[in-house]
């Protein structure tokens, strides 16, 4: 059984009581059917840890500071002054 | 029919250079459609208010014997492709306020190229979805019969593109959302290899499957965008340069050798296994082509396996919707209230669906039985295309698009496992990184919904679904829509 109000919380999304119902009927029906892949013989296949290479940028080539700042402020709700704001982190 | 009826790029290039029309007669001529249609279709969310200038500006090019290969080519973008200065919504309240605040890579490479842009349609909310009614500002109608779905999540640009309300359009692909909706609606859509086309501006759903790509009245309309549009950006790390495919030379021998897929026909409408059994016999007698049936033994675990990984690249891309830095906001007493609260009011149901399944399949104690298990699965997959493409010599995989025509609105909506079935025949192709294509294969039954033919080409291979798909729509155009 599915806690889905733990679940609800870990994501930080708020749901009331006829929605947590759907979503346990529907967590269960979709977790049954994708419980098949247990039947599939996966021992032969190994997962190669980070085949990534390094992609990042190399420091000093970066746009001037500031420039994209007002437009990137703009798209917050809680833009105080050149900040956006928030609440405390630990209460 | 006037001269402006079921224009492809080609052909509206050639009325644009040769001055038989203006760009702005065109886009006026599309304007008027989508003013005559919208209303029942819904397809569009908004049409830009800066057409007309936009028109303009390809005109003035145009008087001074500029070209370009999309020049004065008005097309429609799916609402999570931004464009810097328009609202890019994903389908969802949680940005329905949302200005971009730059362009796509793929939306600059195509202004680049001349292109107009008429506006943005509608989509299954975060692109979450088959059918489009997962929007948050109402489904899109399919144009071909107003009762049923388009398809999704790209629904709104195939529905633009098939009730011909722009020349070609964009949209994006991450278990199917290109190739079904264009499958549901009688056009062509490309699903390029992974890597291809730059995901830079593309509203993140699964980022290890979505990709930009095409959406049609014609193949060489979906090659010509894709030629724009593809390759490396340093804006996307996971961008590479076309790699040459040596079975380009065996189309151009025009000895293609097709793998019809082994499927369980038993899930799927009869008249799309008739359709499926024409074009094997078109691709054999009229085409010449080698056929052989091809099994790819694990891809029965696709639909399993794509719905764990998706989710779980759901929550973690999800997760930046907070309310802070962009989007909606709502204040609760305390941080992590503004959070669950935001949350609660931007997200619709499936969006919250995916968001904690993939929390599920990520979190302590379930992690390696769900997620490590599919990532497994995942290279199962990958091997079974390898195999085909090397060892069984196939050079392109043939299937169905969609078990079903488009279904009825309001269908499936209320049965998420259902509406995740759709992806069983284009969730593979992703899986594995591919390139697919579909494209219209015949109706089912005289007047009744468009069938999708899906081809499905190894990593690069582009070139070779273009070449292939159009031998086929030239040898059986009788599936084209208008």
């Amino acid at each position: 059984m599915i806690d889905v109000e733990k679940l609800a919380k870990l994501a930080r999304i708020n749901i009331n009581s006829e929605e947590k119902q759907k979503l346990q009927k529907d967590f269960e029906a979709i977790l049954g059917y994708i419980s098949a892949l247990n039947e599939a013989d996966t021992s032969n296949i190994e997962i190669k840890e980070d085949t990534n290479k390094n992609v990042m940028r190399e420091d000093g080539s970066a746009h001037e500071a500031g420039s994209h700042a007002e437009k990137l402020l703009n798209s917050s709700l809680l833009r105080e002054d050149d900040y956006i704001k928030v609440k405390h982190v630990f209460e | 029919m006037s001269k402006l009826s079921n224009l492809t790029i080609v052909k509206a290039k050639e009325l644009l250079l040769n001055k038989e029309i203006s760009a702005g007669e065109l886009v006026s001529h599309y304007l008027k459609v989508i003013k005559d249609r919208n209303k029942d279709i819904n397809a569009y969310l908004e049409v830009y208010d800066d057409a007309a200038s936009q028109a303009e500006k390809a005109d003035e090019i145009i008087a001074k014997g500029g070209d370009k290969p999309l020049l004065g080519i008005p097309l429609a973008v799916k609402d999570n492709i931004l464009i810097e200065g328009k609202t890019c919504s994903a389908g969802s309240k949680m940005l329905q306020n949302y200005k971009a605040v730059y362009d796509a890579t793929a939306v600059g490479k195509l202004k680049e190229a001349g292109a107009i842009f008429l506006g943005r349609t509608n989509m299954d909310e975060f692109a979450m979805g088959a059918s489009t009614e997962t929007s948050a500002f109402g489904p899109t109608k399919n144009p071909l019969d107003p009762s049923r779905v388009p398809g999704g999540s790209s629904g709104g640009i195939a529905a633009a593109v098939a009730m011909d309300s722009c020349v070609a359009a964009l949209g994006s692909d991450t278990g199917g959302s290109i190739r079904q909706p264009a499958a549901f609606c009688g056009i062509t859509g490309l699903n390029p290899t992974y890597g291809a086309v730059s995901r830079n501006g593309l509203i993140a759903m699964a980022s290890s499957f979505d990709q930009i790509g095409p959406m049609t009245k014609n193949v060489e309309d979906a090659e010509i965008i894709f030629d724009v549009i593809k390759g490396r950006d340093e804006m996307d790390s996971t961008t590479a340069d076309e790699r040459h495919s040596k079975v380009k030379e065996r189309v151009e021998k025009g000895r293609i050798r097709v793998g019809i897929l082994k499927y369980d026909k038993n899930g799927v409408d009869k008249e799309i296994n008739e359709a499926m059994e024409r074009a094997a016999k078109i691709f054999a007698n009229d085409l010449g082509w080698e056929v052989a049936e091809i099994e790819l033994p694990n891809i029965k675990y696709s639909v399993s396996c794509y719905y764990i990984l998706v989710p779980a690249e759901v929550s973690s891309n999800m997760a930046r919707f907070d309310g802070i830095r962009y989007g909606q906001f709502k204040e609760g007493k305390t941080l992590t209230e503004d959070y669950m609260k935001t949350r609660e009011i931007g997200f619709g149901m499936e969006v919250r669906r995916r968001i904690m399944l993939g929390t599920y399949v990520l979190s302590a104690g379930y992690y390696d039985a769900y997620y490590a298990k599919a990532q497994k699965v995942r290279g199962l997959i990958k091997q079974d295309f390898e195999k085909a493409f090397t060892k069984s010599g196939i050079d392109l995989i043939a299937s169905p698009t969609s078990p079903s025509v488009a279904f009825k609105i309001g269908e499936r909506i209320n049965d998420p496992l259902k509406m995740y079935l759709e992806d069983i025949f284009t969730a593979p192709a992703k899986i594995a990184g591919l390139p697919a294509m579909s494209i219209p294969s015949g109706l089912k039954g005289e007047g009744g919904m468009p069938i999708g033919l899906h081809f499905t080409a190894p990593a690069f291979g582009e070139k070779l679904l273009f070449e292939a798909a159009k031998k086929y729509e030239h040898t059986f155009p009788g599936s084209k829509i208008s």
